[in-house]
């Protein structure tokens, strides 16, 4: 029922309606609408004297009409119904009805009914109380208006209930909404999770917030009831229920004598999300309305509830899953100092379509790789933990980079085909093994992937010759090796296209490029590999500015010896000036 | 520069279609539909111009692969002509210009790369 139906509300009986006359004149005019006009008074009523006493009759308000000394002249039928105490020739007064004095309230109780009663004077002294009982359309009222209270509680509920993305959050949301409105106290009981239970509490305190609370119980140690509920049954009010609640421990300030307490079940995907238990004091009841009430409370908190247990699950799922798919540390390998840097397009993510990592060979060389599949976000990752799985299983098989690059090509090619959107990956594939000397061979294999630079121990940056086809592509790719020393202190520097290709600049479409790359490294060739790589990162996402960017992937290799002297903690930037840095063997 | 995909006739055994602006994650969907409009009309050999086109990231390599390998099942191919500048560059760097490098002396270019 809306507002605007209240306020048409006419609680009358119908019997007071449009004379039948004027119906028939309305009706017997044409279809067309027409202003109706009244028929002219006639100025000469020859019609009889209605007989007043048989309408006053049917009037839904009685009648009592006094003389000038108060006494009762005349009761209508209406009026000797509701007050059997008026009688005519007695004073109205004597009747000692409380409603019919000079300063009385409009509206009393008289005889269990609510009446309303109102004086109106008449000539020659005399009064006439007009007397309504109102019972009917009190009551009508009052149901309406607490309706309208419990349809406003349960909105407010689908309000700030909204949509929780976590199961504590929503969990207390619930216990803390239920209180006063539902409920002194109430617990909720979420469904056990292995093999435990936790509940949430609020009761209610002098200030206007609830008091939540929580706690977890052993499955075991449930109260029948509250176990009874989470199977989906809903325990009848009896009782036994405010007992456990007190066993429980669960009702503070309530006694099991005084309380009385309703148990329901909140709607979840298959079984109950959880039971809700509801108690106060037992001068207010839980009647069928309230029930409802809880019952409809109990829907919605079961709603949000169970959308964000689901949330919690997937996100769990989510981030495991993500977790596989993140790049690990390089594996600490004998003579390499390792750097890497991974800034995946889609930062919320933190997984791309780039990729690089490293495992130890039994000979004590390492294989390394880094490179970039095609696409973004979800997908390519995905295709590159594949990869990065093959690669694992792989290198234990062989350990030539080339002939490494052809088998994991097959291995792929399979999947990549199947897909049918063209997917394919790029990439450097190496294998490092050190030297007495301090030194590195490092081979490497071509995937299609942007070539190496090597920062020799002169300053020189070079850009190594590496050719090869990409990967995932065709059956028997063209693969191009090359091997490149690096003495004591020189680095080889890894990169994806996100690197070269960030766009940016003064124009802010601009390429960084391969030239712009080689020219940010040149004078860095002291720089330990961690530097180096966060360095990359750096000039890129400052030529980037703010703007999107391609998954962006670094890893050096820094030649550092055997001997066990780690670098890791010397950084040498080269000075806005261009000065020679300080060199790292100096502390 | 936005980008475009125009028909350009038969040419050498197939449909020539001209690429120009900048093909990337947002352009690609575009040429992936014009590619697939050519198979569905039972075109499966597809050359594609790409003299006009200034970029190329690995969405729109990965169109390519995509449209050789759906000719391919068909009996055809996809083969790429006129690459210049940063274009060539990448497919030079990731050998896809290798892959599918259009041959107009050879009767059926499919026969070389695949082998």
């Amino acid at each position: 029922m809306t507002a605007s139906d209240v306020r048409g509300f006419d609680p009358g009986d119908g019997r007071i309606s449009t004379p039948s006359a004027t119906r028939a004149l309305t009706w017997s005019a044409d279809a067309a609408p027409q202003p109706t006009v009244l028929p002219p008074l006639a100025p000469d009523r020859d019609l009889a004297e209605p007989d007043w006493s048989e309408v006053v009759e049917h009037f839904r308000e009685g009648l009592v009409i006094c003389d000038a000394d108060g006494v009762v002249r005349h009761v209508s039928p209406v009026a000797e119904r509701l007050l059997p105490e008026v009688v005519p020739g007695g004073r109205l007064t004597a009747a000692g009805v409380a409603g019919l004095g000079d300063d009385s309230p409009a509206r009393f109780i008289h005889g269990g009914r609510q009446l309303t009663a109102r004086q109106v004077s008449l000539s020659g002294g005399r009064c006439c109380w007009y007397v309504e009982d109102v019972t009917e359309s009190a009551s009508r009222a009052d149901a309406l208006l607490a309706e309208r209270a419990r349809s406003a509680f349960l909105a407010g509920v689908g309000d700030k209930l909204g949509n929780p993305l976590h199961p504590d959050r929503a969990a207390a949301a619930v216990v803390r909404l239920a209180v006063p409105t539902l409920a002194e106290v109430a617990v909720l009981v979420l469904a056990p999770r292995a093999g435990r239970v936790r509940w949430w509490r609020a009761s209610r305190s002098d200030d206007e917030t609830p008091l939540v609370d929580s706690g977890v119980l052993p499955g075991a140690d449930l109260p029948a009831a509250i176990a009874d509920g989470l199977t989906g049954v809903e325990p009848h009010a009896v009782d036994w229920l405010v007992e456990q609640a007190v066993d429980a421990g669960w009702l503070p300030g309530l006694s099991g004598a005084e309380s009385t307490a309703r148990v329901v079940p909140l709607p979840g995907r298959d079984a109950p999300a959880g039971v809700l238990l509801v108690a106060r004091r037992n001068t207010r009841w839980y009647d069928e309305d309230d029930v409802q009430l809880v019952r409809a409370f109990a829907a919605r908190a079961g709603a949000a509830l169970t959308t964000a247990l689901l949330y919690r699950d997937q996100a769990e799922v989510a981030d495991t899953l993500q977790a596989s798919l993140l790049p690990v540390a390089p594996a600490e390998a004998a003579g390499v100092q390792w750097g890497t840097a991974y800034r995946p397009a889609q930062a919320g993510l933190r997984i791309g379509g780039d990729f690089h990592g490293s495992h130890r060979l039994p000979d004590g060389g390492s294989v390394f790789f880094l490179g970039d599949v095609s696409g973004k976000g979800v997908e390519a990752a995905v295709f590159t933990g594949q990869l990065r799985q093959c690669l694992q299983a792989l290198h234990r098989l062989e350990s030539n980079p080339g002939r490494l690059l052809r088998l994991l090509n097959d291995a792929l090619l399979e999947t990549t085909q199947a897909h049918g959107q063209g997917r394919f990956a790029t990439m450097v594939l190496g294998v490092a093994r050190p030297h007495r000397d301090g030194g590195l061979t490092l081979t490497m294999a071509g995937g299609g992937h942007l070539p190496p630079l090597v920062l020799r121990a002169s300053g020189e940056v070079e850009v190594v010759p590496l050719r090869g086809m990409l990967i995932g592509v065709v059956p028997d790719p063209r693969v191009g090796e090359v091997t490149v020393r690096l003495a004591p202190g020189e680095t080889c520097l890894l990169y994806s296209d996100g690197v070269t290709e960030a766009r940016g600049g003064r124009r802010g479409d601009e390429q960084f490029g391969p030239e712009r790359l080689v020219t940010a490294v040149t004078g860095c060739q002291r720089m330990p590999a961690p530097a180096l790589a966060e360095r990359v990162e750096q000039v890129t996402c400052d030529w980037l500015g703010h703007g999107d960017h391609d998954d962006i992937a670094v890893l050096a290799l820094r030649a550092v010896g055997a001997s066990g002297r780690t670098l890791r903690h010397l950084h040498s930037v080269p000075g806005p000036t261009g000065t020679e840095p300080r060199r790292e063997t100096d502390t | 520069m936005t980008f475009s995909v125009r028909y350009a006739g038969r040419d050498g055994g197939g449909a020539r279609l001209r690429l120009a602006g900048e093909l990337d994650l947002s352009t690609a969907p575009e040429l992936t539909a014009a590619i697939d409009r050519l198979s569905e009309a039972g075109e499966s050999r597809v050359l594609l111009d790409l003299t006009d086109l200034t970029f190329c990231d690995s969405t729109g390599m990965a169109v390519f692969v995509r449209g050789d390998n759906r000719a391919a099942a068909e009996g055809g191919w996809l083969r790429l002509t006129g690459a210049q500048g940063r274009v060539e560059r990448v497919l030079r760097v990731t050998g896809l210009a290798d892959v599918l490098r259009y041959e107009p002396d050879t009767v059926d270019p499919a026969s070389r790369s695949a082998s």
